[in-house]
């Protein structure tokens, strides 16, 4: 069973289109989700926790719709955009009133997490900075004890120490514990390393996903003298950059182009960055 | 343990993982019957996906090296010294056998070789 | 049932997180009914408004909708807990309403021939709490403050204006008779059920 599984969302906007036909998200494991802005990345994990309706398509969390069955959503964190607590509560207040609502909430891990982060329990959440307002949402989420995580770009506007210790978290609770976490992001230096599979959507479609290492394996960065690159070879390219001094491209079948250009190109491992800039300039 | 990724080679992550633990089982810094740390904290400590390390320890499972014993974790396999020689075995035939092909091309003799071979052993 | 609960703690808890601007709001409301005691209605529908009103605002400045939404709730305990809510502050106003009442007719501010019955003032707030429930919560649930300022607005000024009105037209009322108490009981439950069955299928479909 996935942890998350969709098929045939469709939702429409003034100016964007959302439509997928399939998408599946495997248990156990972190799934990154990749794409510029105004992708659907959003749209579509709005429409996982119910909080748009799309026009069409069924999306099943553990099997179920999230909100037919309470006892599933007990165990999803959630960290988007907002958090929706209120600005002016302190953060104890907050703490005591969540915890409330999920049955499998665990004190400890909350108490661990709010002192490696060095947050101070009386403070007002308004008056927080960005990154331990995130930081919060962090610990709130992972202390639910929940068996999916989804977060909509968590590390967006943290500074890069904020960001690892955040990612360190992640991996330790992935260590000890059945978790999926599902994690939207533009910033996909978080994913190179960590991240075992990935889905690309781009302009509302879905157009790479599949195991981060494979992905990463298969593709490959060709730079190379200008003369190289002809109308005949560039179908073997996802798309390239020339300027005066040669060519940069990105191919999806390494071993395809080796028989094309051979040792006459230089052969480097793209990052997630790389395919993400190569595919959407494709277009 | 000791294992080190470059993130920038050609070289499959989980193959660097495979090798490097293959090689210290081999000369024994990891011992038969040692437990190796789990899939997840591995991951977590070199910084590679989960999918990378499972796919290196199952590649190690299914070469002899390693043994996973379900709510356990995984083990160096003990007394499989034999295996393991007949891996070690191949590898060395293999490099041998270029080694071989390369002193042929040049015109050398099986007795050159021999020496070369000898005084070699003698100096590692 | 527990869920609820919960769910009216949380609201409570915007309360006590605002309640220095909630005490001051009321004790100037008291002042003002002394000062000018046919404005004692004025006191409890000032509470009525900062609990309702001024909460819902500093919930949707902080964008709570979200908190609600991925909560493990369903939307009509959600809705139910926000009629609730509104009840349990209309009692309470009503308690400070008569807590005044009773000052203002200790310290002979009024006598007891020209200022209305407690019973009326009391219905008077009854009505003004269902309205504030029915009407204007749904309101604010479902447009939000940005999209329905000027209707919530309007809406949330206007039981200062009627409310008054309403005291005033009390006695006309036969409030003796008990077949017209549970005649109004009656309409009211009514209204409430009404309002709270529209009110949470069409938030269950709000898109955030």
């Amino acid at each position: 069973m996935e942890a998350i599984k969709i098929k045939n969302l469709k939702k429409q906007y003034k100016n964007f289109i959302l439509n997928i036909d399939e998408m599946k998200v495997p248990k156990g494991y972190i799934t990154g989700f990749i794409g510029p802005n105004g992708s659907g990345k959003t749209t579509t994990i709005k429409s996982i926790m119910n909080m748009i309706s799309p026009d069409d398509g069924e999306i099943s969390v553990f099997g179920k719709n999230i909100d037919e069955d309470l006892s599933i959503k007990e165990r999803v964190g959630f960290i988007g955009d907002i958090s929706g607590f209120l600005e002016e509560s302190k953060l104890k207040n907050i703490k005591k009133n969540i915890s409330r609502f999920y049955s499998n909430w665990d004190d400890n891990l909350y108490n661990k997490l709010i002192n490696s982060f060095s947050l101070n329990e009386t403070s007002i959440y308004g008056k927080l900075s960005k990154g331990q307002k995130k930081q919060f949402d962090l610990a709130i989420a992972l202390s639910i004890r929940p068996k999916l995580l989804i977060m909509d770009e968590p590390t967006a506007n943290l500074d890069p120490v904020v960001r690892n210790e955040f990612l360190e978290i992640l991996q330790e609770q992935m260590e000890k514990n059945d978790l999926t976490i599902f994690y939207s992001t533009h910033v996909t230096s978080d994913l190179d390393k960590c991240a075992d599979y990935i889905i690309f959507i781009y302009k509302g479609k879905i157009i790479l996903h599949g195991e981060k290492d494979n992905i990463l394996e298969n593709h490959s960065i060709i730079k190379g003298k200008k003369e190289l690159l002809d109308e005949e070879t560039s179908k073997y390219v996802l798309s390239s950059k020339v300027n005066s001094f040669g060519f940069t491209a990105l191919t999806s079948n390494k071993s395809e182009v080796y028989e094309v250009f051979g040792e006459e190109v230089i052969y480097e491992k793209p990052t997630l960055e790389d395919i993400m800039l190569y595919y959407t300039r494709r277009n | 343990m000791n294992i080190i990724i470059n993130n920038s080679s050609q070289v499959p992550l989980y193959e660097q993982i495979v090798n490097q633990i293959k090689t210290q089982i081999l000369n024994l810094s990891l011992k038969p019957g040692e437990m190796l740390p789990s899939i997840r904290t591995l991951a977590k400590e070199l910084k590679v996906s989960i999918i990378t390390t499972k796919r290196a320890y199952e590649e190690l499972e299914k070469e002899g090296f390693l043994k996973t014993v379900v709510g356990k974790g995984t083990y160096v396999t003990e007394a499989n010294s034999e295996r393991l020689r007949e891996v070690v075995m191949s590898e060395i035939e293999n490099k041998l056998e270029e080694a071989i092909i390369a002193a042929k091309a040049i015109g050398i003799t099986l007795e050159e070789g021999i020496e070369i071979f000898k005084s070699l052993y003698e100096e590692v | 049932m527990n869920k609820i609960i919960n769910l009216l703690r949380l609201q409570f808890e915007t309360i006590f997180s605002l309640k220095k601007m909630i005490l001051i709001i009321f004790l100037i409301a008291s002042i003002y009914s002394f000062i000018n005691p046919s404005l004692i209605m004025t006191t409890g529908l000032l509470y009525l408004m900062a609990s309702c009103y001024t909460t819902a605002a500093y919930e949707e400045k902080s964008k709570s909708g979200y908190l609600f939404r991925s909560l493990p709730i369903k939307a009509r305990d959600y809705i139910f807990s926000r009629y609730l809510y509104v009840a349990i502050n209309t009692l309470i106003s009503i308690t400070l309403t008569i807590g005044v009442y009773k000052l203002l007719i200790y310290f002979e501010k009024i006598n007891n021939n020209d200022m209305v019955s407690l019973e009326g003032l009391g219905m008077t707030m009854v009505f003004i709490g269902v309205f504030m429930m029915c009407i204007v919560t749904p309101l604010e649930l479902l447009l939000g403050f940005e999209k329905g300022r000027f209707v919530i607005v309007f809406l949330s000024l206007s039981p200062m204006i009627f409310g008054n009105l309403l005291l005033e037209r009390m006695p006309l009322i036969n409030l003796n008779s008990i077949i017209i108490k549970i005649l109004i009981l009656l309409c009211l439950i009514t209204i409430i059920l009404i309002s709270y069955f529209i009110t949470s299928n069409l938030y269950a479909k709000k898109e955030m």
